[in-house]
């Protein structure tokens, strides 16, 4: 059943950039990106790869409407997968006490185990924790920056999808078109 | 100390000396009353009196000054500090003479004669200053206490175990994932802290001697901010199992091995950073009333109050003083954290940081005269009035994440 998705997203991966959630501010996810992938050369490369991730804005633990279908993707795999597991790790931009933000990323990190929840996922399947401000993927220099760190991952622990990865550099967890087809906001203000 | 020769005969000429540049008087006046000379002892390559002058100095309660010998003190040094080192080369022990005067009435107020190990020198200095703060101030000195920090280099997460005064630094435990949140307990011989080396935190608490460690809280969810209670059988931590973050008790399994979690505080979303006292007392952040500020309740978590009033809308790290009468914490305001005292008698809250930019983490000495804190990376002790602020140099980190002071000396 995955594979067949995966064969079958293929085809309209490129389709997934035009998706009207449009980025706040995604560069990375910018559809350039793919107009200049050599596809030829690089068959199993996604053409989108999207960051298994739901953005908050600051101060902020509610899911914004733009996040609810990865959300619901994620809850409804894990509905249709019981053995795979996800562990929901909050993180927040690094303003305050080291043990507040961790409370703090821990509010994200159970927002998101109880959308999953609430899409299909069982509790035994989702593990929330907080890394708080502790394990910081961008450099909090900026306000764009600090957007971007107030985040929760969606990691698979257990029996992920096809398509599922975590990147090499930042270690955040990605899904190409064959799981996710929509585009990741990266950071809300 | 290679300049210590050098300035020594350069301000010969003015009567005092002082070197150590680990030891920095960065805030207040430090200029406190009474006015105490430290003479160089006769035969000491001068890093005994640079000692006794830092550690006092620190204090804040004296105006201290270190002269090169007694017949340049003039009567306006109320007390003197004089003596003398005799060194065996064959044994490597040092015996030192040392006084307290009355530099008035000429009275001898302290008379020693103290033998040690050459390698154990600053510590044996650290307890004589104990002796002469007593015996000045009526109040145990802090001065043989520790340190703890956490620490990251690099990629590198440690625990750095320090004298009060940042010498003597060791590595108690490194890792390759965050470690922070220090509790020690009342011996000072198991620390608590929370490390990410699972992948997500989990509380542990570690012997410091013999290196042992074990968890304390490893529930589904988060696993942060312990406090041991006062007794050490059990701690508060900070669980996230039942959603939020909330305040539990869980059994130190030196002492009871089951590892069941009775809840202590459900008050807000968010209740964290507990801290029990010696009085029985437990306080906490909560964001009770929206942001976060800072309750206090009994320990079976029954009526708490608020704490923290008037002082804006971010106040964090409470963190009780060893006999409960007061407290420290973060106060937030436009954007400047700063290190805070707040005395529960009173009901007086003042800063302690006037050069405050991002303080975290304060801790009181074990005397509860001075408290702890780091600010952008940096080490400060700060006395409890707030008069003299010491930057400790020689703890030189990329980045502080917590420190605590050890709860006894």
């Amino acid at each position: 059943m995955k594979k067949l998705l995966a064969l079958v997203i293929a085809g309209s991966s490129l389709v997934a950039c035009s998706s009207n959630k449009a980025p706040v501010e995604a560069p990375v996810a910018s559809a350039p990106v793919v107009a200049s992938a050599p596809v030829a050369s690089a068959p199993v490369e996604a053409a989108v790869a999207n960051h298994n991730s739901v953005y908050f804005a600051f101060n902020k633990y509610d899911i914004q409407d733009q996040y609810a279908d990865l959300v619901k993707t994620n809850g409804s795999f894990l509905a249709a997968n019981p053995k795979a597991k996800v562990q929901v790790q909050g993180n927040t931009d690094d303003i305050g006490s080291v043990e507040y933000n961790l409370s703090l990323g821990q509010k994200r990190a159970d927002a998101v185990k109880k959308a999953l929840i609430a899409t299909g996922a069982s509790k035994a399947q989702v593990e929330a924790t907080s890394n708080g401000k502790l394990k910081a993927k961008y450099d909090n220099t900026t306000d764009a920056e600090r957007a971007k760190n107030r985040r929760s991952d969606i990691m698979y622990t257990a029996d992920q999808p096809t398509g599922y990865t975590t990147d090499a550099t930042t270690g955040l967890p990605m899904v190409d078109g064959s799981v996710y087809n929509g585009t990741v906001a990266e950071g809300v203000q | 100390m290679k300049f210590k020769k050098l300035s020594v005969i350069l301000i010969a000429s003015i009567g005092f000396v002082y070197a150590d540049q680990n030891i920095e008087i960065v805030g207040g006046q430090s200029s406190g009353s009474p006015k105490l000379a430290v003479v160089n002892f006769t035969n000491e390559d001068g890093s005994i009196s640079d000692e006794i002058t830092n550690d006092l100095k620190i204090t804040g309660d004296f105006n201290v000054v270190n002269y090169v010998s007694t017949g340049s003190v003039d009567t306006s040094a109320q007390y003197v500090i004089s003596g003398t080192v005799a060194n065996d080369p064959t044994s490597g022990q040092t015996q030192v003479k040392y006084q307290l005067t009355n530099n008035l009435t000429k009275e001898v107020l302290l008379s020693q004669n103290v033998a040690f190990n050459a390698k154990l020198q600053r510590k044996a200095i650290h307890t004589i200053d104990n002796n002469i703060y007593q015996k000045l101030t009526n109040t145990p000195g802090a001065f043989t206490s520790k340190i703890a920090l956490t620490v990251k280099q690099g990629t590198k997460y440690s625990i750095i175990l320090a004298d009060f005064d940042g010498y003597n630094q060791k590595t108690l435990i490194s890792a390759s994932h965050p470690i922070t949140s220090l509790a020690w307990d009342k011996t000072g011989q198991y620390l608590s802290y929370v490390t990410y080396e699972t992948g997500k935190p989990v509380v542990y608490v570690q012997n410091i001697t013999q290196g042992t460690r074990y968890p304390v809280a490893n529930f589904n969810g988060s696993n942060s901010s312990p406090s041991f209670a006062p007794n050490s059988q059990k701690l508060a931590v900070t669980l996230s199992k039942d959603y939020g973050s909330h305040i539990y008790l869980v059994n130190n399994q030196r002492y009871t091995s089951a590892s069941s979690a009775i809840p202590l505080i459900n008050f807000g979303t968010i209740d964290t950073e507990a801290d029990i006292g010696s009085t029985g007392k437990v306080i906490f952040t909560s964001d009770h009333d929206g942001g976060p500020q800072i309750f206090m309740s009994d320990l079976n978590g029954s009526s708490p109050i608020r704490l923290t009033n008037g002082l804006g809308n971010y106040n964090t790290t409470p963190r009780f003083s060893n006999d409960g009468s007061k407290i420290t914490f973060i106060n937030r305001n436009n954007g400047v954290l700063q290190t805070y005292v707040l005395d529960l008698v009173t009901q007086s809250a003042y800063p302690v940081n006037s050069k405050a930019n991002h303080d975290i983490a304060p801790s009181f000495a074990p005397n509860d005269k001075l408290v702890l804190f780091s600010s952008d990376n940096n080490i400060y002790i700060s006395n409890i009035t707030g008069t003299t602020q010491t930057k400790l140099n020689n703890l030189n980190f990329g980045e502080i994440i917590d420190q605590r002071w050890a709860r006894n000396n």
